[in-house]
C-alpha cells in the first residue's frame, strides 16, 4: 500500500483544491482563457489623443465598437466641424436635438442649476473671444467682455422636453466640450460591457474611465498629474474600480500675454468672463458617472476649495473629489481617503463640517 | 491498518514535500530569470519597434519615418519627450514628458509611438489623469 497519510499535507491540498473550486463556482462559467490578454487602440478625436484598452477574448470587438462610437459622437458634437449637429444649432439658433445631444444638453442644464451657474454651455462666445477655441489668443477689453457676457447664461436656453427642441437666446452659442468627453467615456464603458468585456480602460486625453478591475482583480491605479510639473510627475495616486477619474486644471491650457507677462488660463468664469481665480490648481472628480465627473471637474474648479467642499457635502452620494490648491496642498473627500496615496500627504474633507 | 501506521510520515509524503519544495525553487528561479530589464524607451513606427534605449541614459534621437515624418526624441533625467516634430498638429510635442512604465507619447500623423516599458516602477500606474 503506497498511500500518503500525512494529515496536514492532505488537508492543505484539499484546501487548495476547494479554493480553486470556489473561484470557479463564483464566476459560474469557465474563466476566459484570454482574460489577461489586452489590446490597445490609439486614436485622435475631440482635439486630443485617446488610448483605449480592453482585456479578454471580446477585446477587439469591443474596441471596434468603441472607436466607431467615439467618431460618431465627435461628428455630432464638435464645434470645429461645420457639419456637426452642435454647429448647426449654433448657426440656426436652435433645433430639434438627436438623442445623444438631448441627453447632454439636459445634463448640462441640470448641472447649471445645481452648481449655481458655474457649469454653463453658453460660455462658448467667451471662449471664442479669448481665443481658446482656436489658439488665436487675445486679452479682451472690458467693453468686449461686457458685450459678450450679455449672451452668456443657460437660463436663456429653452429646451422643450416633449419635442426635444432647443432654442438659443439671441446671439447665444453652445459648446458641449465641458461634458462631451465624460459622456463619451461613459458610452465606451457601456459598449465594452455589451461586448462582454469585464476589464478595460479609456483615456480621452487624460480623462480616465475604468471598467471593473484590472484583470488580476486589483483596482486600477490612476496617477493625478502634478499641476506644476512639465516632466510628467504625479501629485497623487488613486485606486479605483468601475469609476471615471477626470481632472481639470488651468495648467492644461493657457497663454501668457506678451505685453504684460500675465498668464491667462482656459477655464473661464461665466460670471465675470475672466479666467477662474478660485485658488485651486486642479480638481479631480471620481464618480461612476463619467458625464457628471467631467462637468463637475470644471464647475468645482470655479467654485474653489470652500465652495467645492460645500457642494460635495450636499451631493456626496454622487461623487468624490481630490483638490489641489495653488500652494500645492491636497484635499481629499472622506469617501476617497482610503484609496489615495500622496507623497506629501493630504487633508481629508469630512461630510460633517 | 492501525492508528499508529496512519500517522507515520511515509515515503509518499516525502516525495510530495520534495515536489512542493522543487516547485517553489523553480518558480523563484523563473521569476528571477524573467525579471524585466531596466526601464526602456521603445520607439515604434507603424507598430514596428525601430529603437529602444534605457530610460536612465540621456540622449537625443531623431526618428525619421518613410513618408518624411520627423520627431526628435529627448531622453533626459529619467524622462522621455518629443521636442520637435514636423507633423501638422504637434499634439505629440504638447504631450510633454513621460516617465512611468506604461506611459506613452503618440504622434498619429507619423504613426510614431514612444512607450516606456520594463519593470513597473513602484507606482505601478495604469494611466495618468490630467
Amino acid at each position: 500500500m503506497r498511500r500518503t497519510h500525512f494529515p496536514l499535507l492532505a488537508g492543505l491540498l484539499a484546501g487548495l483544491l476547494l479554493l480553486g473550486g470556489c473561484d470557479y463556482a463564483a464566476t459560474g462559467a469557465p474563466q476566459d482563457p484570454e482574460a489577461s490578454v489586452s489590446s490597445e487602440r490609439y486614436l485622435e478625436s475631440m482635439d486630443t489623443i485617446m488610448v483605449l484598452t480592453a482585456y479578454g477574448s471580446a477585446r477587439e470587438e469591443a474596441l471596434d465598437a468603441a472607436e466607431a462610437e467615439i467618431l460618431r459622437l465627435d461628428a455630432l458634437l464638435s464645434t470645429g466641424d461645420p457639419d456637426s449637429e452642435v454647429s448647426a444649432i449654433n448657426r440656426d439658433g436652435g433645433g430639434v436635438l438627436s438623442p445623444d445631444t438631448l441627453e447632454l444638453v439636459s445634463s448640462s442644464l441640470e448641472l447649471y442649476e445645481e452648481t449655481g451657474g458655474a457649469f454653463d454651455i453658453t460660455v462658448y462666445p467667451l471662449m471664442m473671444l479669448w481665443g481658446f477655441d482656436d489658439e488665436n489668443y487675445h486679452v479682451p477689453t472690458q467693453e468686449e467682455l461686457t458685450q459678450t457676457l450679455d449672451v452668456v447664461g443657460s437660463d436663456r436656453l429653452a429646451l422643450d422636453g416633449e419635442t426635444g427642441r432647443l432654442t438659443l437666446g439671441e446671439g447665444q452659442a453652445i459648446d458641449l466640450g465641458g461634458i462631451a468627453k465624460g459622456y463619451t467615456s461613459q458610452r465606451v464603458m457601456e459598449l465594452y460591457r455589451a461586448a462582454g468585456v469585464t476589464s478595460g480602460m479609456v483615456s480621452l486625453g487624460g480623462n480616465i474611465q475604468c471598467l471593473g478591475t484590472r484583470p488580476d482583480g486589483t483596482p486600477w491605479r490612476i496617477g493625478i498629474q502634478d499641476p506644476w510639473s512639465v516632466e510628467g510627475t504625479i501629485a497623487a495616486v488613486i485606486e479605483v474600480v468601475d469609476q471615471a477619474v477626470i481632472t481639470s486644471g488651468g495648467y492644461e491650457r493657457y497663454f501668457v500675454d506678451e505685453e504684460t507677462g500675465v498668464t491667462y488660463q482656459h477655464i473661464l468664469d461665466p460670471a465675470t468672463g475672466y479666467p477662474a481665480d478660485s485658488g485651486l490648481a486642479s480638481v479631480t472628480i471620481v464618480s461612476e458617472d463619467g458625464t457628471l465627473a467631467d462637468g463637475l471637474s470644471t464647475s468645482l474648479y470655479l467654485l474653489g476649495l470652500e465652495g467645492s467642499t460645500d457642494y460635495w457635502r450636499a451631493h456626496s452620494e454622487q461623487f468624490e473629489a481630490l483638490l489641489i490648491d495653488e500652494a500645492g496642498a491636497i484635499y481629499v473627500t472622506e469617501g476617497l481617503a482610503d484609496s489615495v496615496t500622496a507623497e506629501d500627504g493630504f487633508t481629508v474633507l469630512t461630510r460633517q463640517p | 491498518m492501525s492508528r499508529k501506521e496512519e500517522k507515520r510520515f511515509r515515503r509518499g509524503d516525502l516525495l510530495l514535500l520534495l515536489f512542493f519544495g522543487l516547485t517553489a525553487l523553480v518558480l523563484a528561479a523563473l521569476t528571477w530569470a524573467l525579471r524585466g530589464p531596466g526601464q526602456q524607451v521603445v520607439v515604434r513606427v507603424d507598430g514596428t519597434v525601430t529603437a529602444s534605449f534605457p530610460l536612465s541614459e540621456d540622449r537625443t534621437y531623431r526618428i525619421e519615418t518613410a513618408d518624411g515624418g520627423e520627431n526628435l526624441l529627448v531622453i533626459e533625467d529619467g524622462t522621455a519627450r518629443l521636442t520637435e516634430a514636423n507633423c501638422p498638429d504637434r499634439l505629440c510635442v504638447n504631450q510633454g514628458a513621460i516617465r512611468w512604465a506604461g506611459d506613452s507619447i503618440i504622434c498619429l500623423p507619423h504613426g510614431v509611438i514612444i512607450e516606456i516599458t520594463g519593470q513597473p516602477d513602484e507606482l505601478d500606474l495604469d494611466a495618468v489623469a490630467g
